[in-house]
């Protein structure tokens, strides 16, 4: 079989051979396919330029995951265990807001104990305010997990979009499931991509909808999807669904 | 000795893994690296990404057939991660002049070697369209991996299998890029 790839590359490169050199002129002058081929081996040779860089990048972050865990480990043998760590931190906290949830309490009945009805509107009031800033909690969680994205730290982005979905909050919830769905796409976890991207109603979503109606052979979904939502990308990906099928039964 | 760690990224993936790790881990290169970066007033986060940036672009350069090294491979990252962090600090506020970058020994085509995040959403979007079986192939064939070691990595009965699999999936990234005039252009327009 010839190596298609590698054939263009040396062609383009002017290493081939007179003799093959003709040869491949030859299949070019009627070989419509091999042209169109040809016209796009510099962004296929992009495409396989990238799938390296991704490699290595990957090769580092794993580096970088076990340089993370031997200094844990490291610094767990010498200071407190990480479980008593986080336990006496968390117990100091706890001290510290029921101290000022103390204090505030007793101003408020200081301040407010002589009108009743003051109290009675006051109280939803407060409960109102920090049920807003939980919600502003998680919508900052939402946002960051956002910029991560962009900045292509799925994980980060991921972990963080996840922590109000745990919270079963339903700040921001369009968008935190859309990004989830992006994500678990990206990561290729097509299952759970699906799951998000269900929930969400952000017409975003419908591209990478087609995605993973592509990538799953879901040719008649992807197909329907697209008389359903015009999208040039989505249109794109059903020609070339039909021609991968088409080449498939042809070589079959 | 630079020679040789060329040889052996081209020699296949488990070399070039190990290579990495020889580079990414070593703390005479941290030093040598991010302690000139940090001297000459870059921040130790930036410094950090410069370094891992100059190696990635080391062993992607390793793949040119072209590609060689005069002096050591510290001195040749140093220069880069120079370069990577003087081209950052530039585009982003323009605190180094034109000459003191013309000073610096330049490293040839660096800048091409590395792919810019605009780049890589429009390269992540026609890789999301093939399935991961293909990406894998790909990615290892495109990193000199052989036949023999692709078939045994992924699971095919032989090395022609894998040398098929490799040619169905190289035809249906071609015709993804045929089928995708917007984002070829796109990128071509950064090329």
């Amino acid at each position: 079989m010839t190596d298609l790839f590698e054939k263009i590359d040396d062609y383009l490169k002017g290493i081939l051979s007179d003799s093959d050199r003709k040869i491949f002129e030859a299949e070019l002058s009627h070989n419509s396919v091999l042209k169109q081929a040809v016209e796009d081996h510099d962004v296929v040779d992009s495409v396989m330029d990238f799938l390296v860089e991704q490699d290595i990048r990957s090769v580092m972050n794993e580096l970088d995951k076990v340089e993370d865990g031997q200094k844990e480990e490291y610094s767990q043998e010498r200071g407190l265990p990480k479980g008593l760590k986080s336990y006496l931190i968390f117990m100091a906290l706890s001290l510290g807001a029921l101290l000022l949830a103390y204090l505030f309490n007793a101003q408020m009945q200081k301040r407010y104990s002589h009108d009743k009805i003051l109290t009675a509107y006051y109280s939803p009031l407060t409960s109102n305010n920090v049920n807003r800033s939980k919600a502003s909690t998680f919508e900052s969680k939402i946002d960051e997990g956002i910029y991560y994205y962009n900045l292509r730290h799925f994980d980060k982005s991921k972990n963080l979009l996840l922590i109000p979905v745990q919270n079963n909050t339903d700040s921001k919830k369009d968008l935190k499931n859309l990004y989830l769905g992006h994500i678990y796409l990206i990561q290729n976890e097509l299952d759970s991509a699906q799951i998000y991207l269900t929930k969400t109603k952000d017409i975003r979503k419908n591209e990478a909808q087609a995605i993973i109606y592509y990538r799953t052979n879901q040719i008649d979904n992807l197909v329907e999807l697209s008389v359903n939502f015009k999208s040039e990308k989505i249109d794109n990906m059903v020609k070339a669904a039909k021609a991968w099928r088409y080449k498939f039964n042809k070589n079959n | 000795m630079a020679e040789d760690i060329i040889k052996r990224v081209r020699s296949g993936i488990t070399e070039r893994n190990k290579v990495i790790e020889e580079l990414y881990t070593s703390s005479d290169i941290d030093k040598a690296v991010i302690g000139t970066l940090i001297k000459m007033g870059c921040s130790k986060e930036m410094a950090i990404d410069s370094k891992t940036d100059a190696i990635l672009g080391f062993i992607k350069s390793c793949y040119r057939p072209d590609f060689e090294i005069k002096s050591n491979v510290t001195n040749y990252l140093i220069g880069t991660a120079k370069y990577i962090w003087l081209n950052r600090v530039t585009k982003t506020k323009n605190v180094v002049t034109i000459e003191e970058r013309l000073t610096e020994d330049t490293v040839e085509s660096i800048e091409a070697t590395l792919i810019s995040n605009e780049k890589k959403q429009l390269l992540q979007s026609i890789i999301s369209l093939l399935d991961e079986k293909c990406q894998q192939v790909l990615t290892l064939w495109a990193s000199s991996e052989r036949m023999k070691k692709i078939a045994v990595e992924m699971d095919y009965k032989s090395e022609g299998m894998a040398r098929k699999k490799k040619h169905q999936c190289l035809q249906r990234l071609y015709i993804i890029v045929a089928d995708h005039p917007e984002i070829k252009n796109e990128l071509r327009s950064m090329l």
